[in-house]
């Protein structure tokens, strides 16, 4: 039987693994290239990257912190390879064709579009053709208006489309997209769980494969999402950060519960 | 055992440098090549793919000297592990975008994954059922897949393992010396480098 993905996603700003709250407040979390083995050893059953970087440089002031292993996305991207002997997806500043080529080729297994696919959406279609559907991940961010409808925004949730997250939802599978990570914008950093209703109503839509993202504070929110929907996956950025093997443990915390996951192990790929 | 001597052909495939770092940790003797000299050398060929199957037979028969490795491979025996479209390629044929030709190693069909409600792609960690026992993979141990079609082989022989996903789905063959993955080895920790090894000492 498949089993259920527990997935930790990585918040990369100018090189640094940061803390988001609300797409606005970042805080410094340290080297990514340590995060990928780390995550890799702790089970994890894939990983997310995104890239939220406004420029496309890098930190250099940060020679505290030892960054001789990456000096930009490149570096980066090209550790991933080395280390992490479990899918990767790439996402963030992803605007056209030759930039999921670039992300395929350095040992990304998929990478995540969000802006480029309302306002590229032609490319993106192109690149399923040329890469197959399964390496496109549609990254709809949402939030919640006041008339409780599901809106979509782009621009790393700064810029609004009008879009209902269901017609999105159609929309992304319609130009080629695998998989779908929704993130709820209002629950990002919050701890206080995922957007049930929202996921709910999207996976019994939706064809491919759906993975939550946002809200998760404790275990049990991992735990609800999988049990209240058919969702396939659940990411969390940070709740994965702060404690040693926390990706171990989440999938100890659900395997208890007798939730169907990998079973719970750490690895050394020495 | 004589030196290893693994070739790791490339046809462009995504999975090519995951691939390499995975039998690194293994062997220092791997190259990526599709030079004509290195597969006349070669104790063992590993050929990744990843996306579609159409471009990935267009495109091996446009950089790999086909002939020299299919003699290499069918009569003078040197193992030959096909991984994701790797494997598809092992068969007569595919209906994805039409009708395309693969190798036809291995007698067998690739087609699409059957709509039974759950959702394709078939993506993630599903477990390993042996059909036959084999020293490659132990049974129940998880393998990550990422795929929309699978391989029917004609020969209920060549099936070695396979996952469920709403209906069976073929995840390892072999024929001889002639193996393939559906899912991705380099991807599965040490379920997959376990399996690589294994390739490795054939």
């Amino acid at each position: 039987m498949l089993k259920k993905r527990i997935i930790p996603v990585i918040l990369l700003k100018n090189g640094f693994i940061v803390q988001s709250k609300r797409y606005s407040e970042h805080k410094n979390l340290g080297n990514p290239i340590a995060a990928i083995k780390r995550m890799s050893e702790w089970g994890a059953d894939e990983l997310i990257y995104i890239d939220i970087s406004k420029s496309k440089y890098f930190d250099e002031s940060r020679q505290d912190l030892n960054n001789e292993e990456w000096r930009n996305l490149d570096d980066v991207y090209s550790g991933l390879s080395r280390n992490s002997f479990m899918p990767t997806c790439i996402a963030g500043g992803v605007r056209k064709h030759s930039d999921i080529e670039v992300r395929l080729k350095s040992g990304a297994d998929k990478v995540g579009v969000n802006t480029m696919l309302f306002q590229n959406p032609q490319e993106v279609k192109k690149a399923a053709l040329s890469f197959g559907v399964q390496s496109l991940v549609a990254n709809i961010d949402y939030r919640v208006d006041g008339n409780n409808q599901r809106r979509v925004y782009v621009e790393q949730g700064s810029l609004a489309t009008g879009l209902l997250l269901e017609d999105a939802v159609q929309w992304a599978i319609d130009h080629g997209c695998g998989e779908l990570l929704l993130q709820c914008i209002d629950r990002d950093g919050a701890g206080r769980g995922y957007d049930i209703e929202g996921i709910n109503a999207c996976v019994k839509q939706s064809s491919v494969p759906v993975i939550a993202l946002g809200g998760a504070g404790k275990w049990s929110h991992l735990e609800l999402v999988i049990r209240e929907t058919d969702v396939s996956a659940v990411a969390a950025a940070n709740i994965f950060q702060f404690k040693d093997q926390s990706v171990f443990l989440a999938k100890k915390y659900l395997f208890d519960k007798g939730i169907n996951v990998r079973k719970p192990q750490l690895f050394n790929m020495d | 055992m004589n030196e290893l001597n693994v070739v790791i052909l490339d046809y462009g495939s995504g999975n090519v440098a995951s691939v390499y770092s995975m039998v690194k940790r293994i062997t220092q003797n791997v190259k990526v090549s599709n030079e004509q000299a290195d597969i006349e050398q070669a104790t063992h060929f590993i050929l990744p793919g990843v996306g579609s199957f159409s471009e990935a037979a267009r495109k091996v028969n446009e950089v790999l000297p086909f002939s020299v490795l299919e003699d290499r491979v069918l009569n003078q025996g040197v193992p030959f592990l096909g991984i994701c479209v790797g494997m598809q390629l092992l068969f007569t044929s595919s209906e994805e975008f039409g009708l395309s030709k693969g190798f036809n190693w291995i007698e067998g069909e690739v087609v699409k994954i059957s709509q039974t409600g759950l959702p394709i792609p078939h993506i993630g960690w599903n477990n390993i059922i042996n059909k036959q026992e084999n020293s490659f993979i132990e049974d129940d141990m998880d393998m990550y897949f990422v795929h929309s079609y699978r391989a029917q082989p004609k020969d209920e022989s060549n099936v070695f393992s396979i996952v469920e996903y709403g209906e069976e789905i073929c995840a390892f063959v072999g024929k001889g010396n002639i193996f393939g993955t559906q899912f991705h080895p380099e991807k599965s920790q040490m379920g997959g480098k376990k399996l690589i090894s294994k390739f490795l000492e054939y």
